[in-house]
């Protein structure tokens, strides 16, 4: 029942996201040629020329380019939602069938998340393959292994953290975005949202110009660590970089839960 | 189980300092038509809002089929068929919004769904957002009607609509829903359409219930008389307004015909002429005077 409302609502910028999808795997596919042609550029290792760490760095431009669209896309879905009904006058309606207002708010959030998780698996399973191909091609067969601090770390585990680290930024932007709209009950909300993204790199970049001493984080989840465009491996603590990260996520909707259930409707 | 449909105590509501209902006592019995009255901003839709648990009361409180609004929203809801701002997904289609709705009510009928489709003429296969206004509300009412709910709260329902419409509208309500013992409180300004229908009236004024009756009982105990001479009997409180000029007063009203009528000829009045008043004119010397209200307790 309710799904079919947010098929209805999200139908075009789920096609959207197939076509965005299509042009990763275009980019993707050129730039396997182009690595296929300066393989050796690949070998900038941690100082081991038979240690494919290096190639970790062309992650990098990919997981950027992929989280940058996936989170385009939350931002355009956190205004589909309950904040896109009470704008046009349709919340009287929606907010009389008998369920909590915390029902619709939490079956937005769990299908635009779960739209997200699958958008970023599909991508990630054709960049890993075709990864997963390269390195074949570059290596024989029984030495495709990355290693991370002298300890091995598959592919498979990149990829996964890269489907993480996207995860959690599409998820912040569409919470930040929904939120917004829940706020101003109208899907306008999504430029309020966009607004406040933009205020708070804008502070980023103020306090690390005037008090480097205090660091506030990355919107985008920093995965790697490197030095010299050298990759170090995996950021320090991680783990809790991810879980924290999830856990403000969660907030986000828990306080448009808040809001909504307070509102005038 | 109480024999009232709704009920509110006191309810009151006040945005910033604007009182939009200001301690509403209102009581309609179950099986009744009740006809929510009152001009546009007296606090109707606010109310209603309240019943739906889409806004919360101030202070007082309101019960819905004996359960309380914004508290016990979801049984009421269950139960309840609203329409307020008939506006439904505009994307969606009527079938779809049928089959969107379906799902949350476990009486919806498919077959009630159908019937009322056929019988108000509505193109089921046209998105809302491009329907006429009149198939929008006619496809709201049909949304709150399939859902087979104990009461019907309708917030202006044919506000905008053609008389054909109206009257398709109201024989719905009237010969489908009601017959069946069911409950209908509809807030309207349409004064004309809401004697016909109607078997209660609560008219709401600036936030302020100021009668609540049986609309038979107005009808028989409000009079305009007419009496030669100038504020013959200037004090009763059965008198609603009383207006005087070239040596004529006319006196509305609310009670208390006969023994008014006595008191008059003893004080040597000569009785012009008694007439009856229809809702109509009840209601604008209702709302056209200040401070004007009629305790319930005298017209019940």
């Amino acid at each position: 029942m309710y799904l079919s409302k947010q098929w209805h609502e999200s139908r075009i910028i789920s096609v959207l996201a197939i076509l965005a999808l299509a042009l990763l795997f275009l980019l993707v596919t050129r730039g396997n040629f182009a690595m296929s042609s300066t393989h050796g550029d690949f070998h900038v290792t941690q100082g081991n020329q038979d240690n494919p760490g290096g190639f970790a760095m062309a992650f990098i431009p990919l997981f950027y380019f992929e989280a940058v669209l996936v989170a385009f896309w939350g931002w355009l879905a956190a205004g589909i939602g309950a904040g896109k009904n009470l704008g046009d006058e349709s919340g009287s309606f929606l907010f009389t069938r008998p369920r909590r207002r915390a029902w619709f708010l939490w079956n937005d959030w769990g299908y635009a998340m779960a739209q997200i998780a699958l958008i970023v698996a599909l991508s990630n399973i054709m960049i890993g393959s075709l990864l997963s191909r390269i390195l074949i091609v570059l290596h024989s067969p029984g030495s495709i292994q990355l290693t991370l601090n002298s300890a091995p770390i598959s592919l498979f585990i990149m990829m996964l953290l890269m489907s993480i680290g996207v995860l959690l930024f599409a998820g912040l932007i569409y919470g930040i975005t929904y939120l917004c709209t829940i706020l101003i009950q109208r899907s306008a909300g999504v430029m309020l949202g966009a607004g406040v993204l933009v205020a708070y790199e804008v502070l980023r970049g103020l306090m690390h110009h005037y008090f480097p001493f205090i660091h506030l984080p990355d919107l985008i989840l920093g995965l790697f660590n490197f030095s010299h465009h050298t990759f170090n491996g995996l950021s320090d603590h991680l783990g809790i970089a991810i879980a924290a990260r999830a856990v403000f996520i969660l907030l986000l909707p828990l306080a448009a839960q808040v809001i909504l259930e307070r509102s005038e409707i | 189980m109480t024999d009232l449909a709704i009920e509110s105590h006191a309810l009151t509501k006040y945005f910033g300092s604007l009182a939009a209902l200001d301690r509403v006592n209102i009581h309609v019995e179950r099986g009744s038509i009740y006809g929510f009255l009152g001009r546009n901003g007296a606090g109707k839709t606010t109310a209603i809002r309240i019943m739906a648990g889409l806004s919360p009361a101030t202070g007082g409180s309101a019960r819905v089929l004996g359960f309380e609004a914004g508290r016990d929203n979801i049984a009421i809801l269950e139960r309840t068929g609203f329409v307020i701002d008939k506006m439904l997904l505009p994307y969606m289609t009527g079938r779809e919004l049928l089959r969107f709705n379906k799902g949350f009510f476990p009486a919806w009928s498919d077959a009630q769904a159908k019937r009322y489709a056929d019988a108000l003429e509505i193109p089921m296969d046209r998105k809302f957002k491009k329907l006429s206004h009149g198939s929008k509300t006619k496809l709201c009412l049909l949304m709150a009607l399939a859902q087979n709910p104990e009461l019907l709260i309708l917030d202006e329902p044919t506000s905008g609509l053609d008389p054909v419409i109206t009257d398709q509208l109201l024989r719905v309500l009237v010969e489908d829903f009601a017959n069946d013992g069911r409950t209908i409180f509809m807030s309207s300004h349409h004064l004309s359409e809401v004697e016909k229908v109607a078997d209660w009236v609560g008219i709401l004024d600036h936030g302020k219930l100021l009668l609540e009756a049986r609309l038979d009982d107005i009808r028989a105990r409000y009079r305009r008389i007419r009496v030669a001479g100038e504020q013959v009997l200037a004090k009763s409180p059965e008198i609603l307004t009383m207006n005087s000029s070239e040596g004529v007063t006319e006196y509305v009203l609310c009670a208390g015909e006969e023994k008014f009528l006595a008191d008059l000829r003893n004080n040597g009045a000569t009785i012009l002429e008694v007439l009856p008043m229809n809702l109509s004119e009840i209601f604008i010397e209702l709302v056209g005077k200040e401070n004007s209200h009629v305790p319930v307790e005298a017209m019940a």
